[in-house]
């Protein structure tokens, strides 16, 4: 039943799932595939959460290490400790809830494509596809304009025009839900407020990298409402 | 409602121009406070949708223009903030704003505040 109840959250979370029956299972399973994190049931049959949580630890001796996160029955802080010291790195109590899984989730997980966006405008713009392929259009532009405008501010030490420039792209961007990019301007533009170029500067290839990770984002956002629609 | 959109950014010009648009409204755009106060005077809409920091002219100087204006006095005026912050919502209300929305803005808000303000406005 909980395993049910864990694996339907977290597909409505969007994640994929395997499920192993036992540690001994799950183990087998983590040799043959990789995963991004482990839910660890503490008690089960076989070889429990912990015995193969310390087995896990020795498999991956030096190399990379899987987030694994118990599920315990008890929420003491002696639980909390055991769960630790057996090698799983966060834990949550049952009974799971969606919150909390998705919230201990986000701290171990890497951030998959499309957590830069901003959901709650998109799914607006959801039912008309060509608008947003528009907006995206305008905003590459616009931010085409705008990082060059800041490099050349930036270079001249001019922090007022690279204020101004940050900030034009800061709107732009949250207009087309691309707010990861808007967080980076915002961050800019304070620094640049500040008068420190130096700072700014050295946020500026940042800037690029989320302006193009949101252009590749947005492309295959617009893809897969044009499929949907 | 006759709609005057004036931001500096050609995205969400598009936004609210589609938004409105949409929802039936008859919308022109200017992409600076001066050319946005230009229009506004050259032909009074019935509101203005107004950004709050762009080159030229900024909306707090383009609001206190149209209020001076007896042609443009009565025009409704939505501002576009970046932030909540009281300070430029203490300013905008100052300068003679109705309205203000932060960015980001939901357009089905900003759809359902124009035609508040807009009705208000014609049944004048």
């Amino acid at each position: 039943v909980n395993r049910t109840v864990a694996v339907s959250m977290l597909e409505k979370l969007g994640h994929e799932v395997d499920v192993a029956g036992d540690g001994q299972a799950a183990l087998e399973a983590l040799e043959y595939s990789s995963y991004d994190a482990v839910l660890m049931d503490c008690q089960m049959p076989r070889l429990d959460g912990y015995q193969a949580t310390r087995e896990l630890r020795r498999r991956e001796g030096d190399g990379r290490r899987l987030p694994v996160i118990a599920l315990t029955a008890h929420a003491m802080e002696s639980d909390r400790r055991r769960c630790l010291a057996a090698g799983m790195d966060d834990y949550l109590s049952k009974p799971l809830r969606v919150e909390a899984l998705r919230e201990t989730l986000d701290r171990w997980l890497p951030p998959g494509p499309g957590a830069e966006l901003d959901r709650e405008l998109l799914a607006e713009l959801g039912d008309e596809p060509e608008l947003l392929a528009d907006l995206v259009e305008l905003w590459g532009q616009e931010a085409h304009d705008g990082l060059t405008q800041l490099a050349r501010a930036l270079e001249a030490g001019d922090a007022e025009a690279a204020e101004r420039a940050a900030h034009k792209l800061k709107g732009a961007s949250l207009g087309v839900g691309a707010s990861g990019v808007g967080a980076v301007c915002e961050e800019l533009e304070r620094l640049a407020a500040q008068g420190d170029a130096a700072a700014a500067s050295a946020l500026a290839p940042r800037l690029e990298e989320a302006v193009q990770s949101a252009a590749r984002e947005l492309r295959e956002e617009i893809s897969r409402q044009a499929a949907s629609a | 409602v006759r709609v005057l959109v004036v931001d500096d950014s050609a995205v969400v010009r598009r936004l609210v121009t589609a938004r409105l648009e949409a929802d039936g409204h008859e919308v022109a755009e200017a992409s600076d406070g001066m050319e946005g106060l230009e229009a506004a005077l050259a032909d009074p809409p019935d509101l203005v949708v107004l950004d709050r920091s762009m080159p030229r002219m900024d909306g707090f100087e383009v609001c206190t223009r149209l209020r001076e204006n007896p042609a443009t006095a009565d025009v409704a005026i939505l501002m576009l903030t970046d932030s909540s912050g009281e300070q430029s919502l203490a300013e905008g209300i100052d300068r003679g704003a109705d309205d203000f929305m932060s960015k980001p803005f939901s357009p089905r808000e900003l759809s359902l505040r124009v035609q508040l303000l807009g009705t208000r406005r014609t049944a004048r």
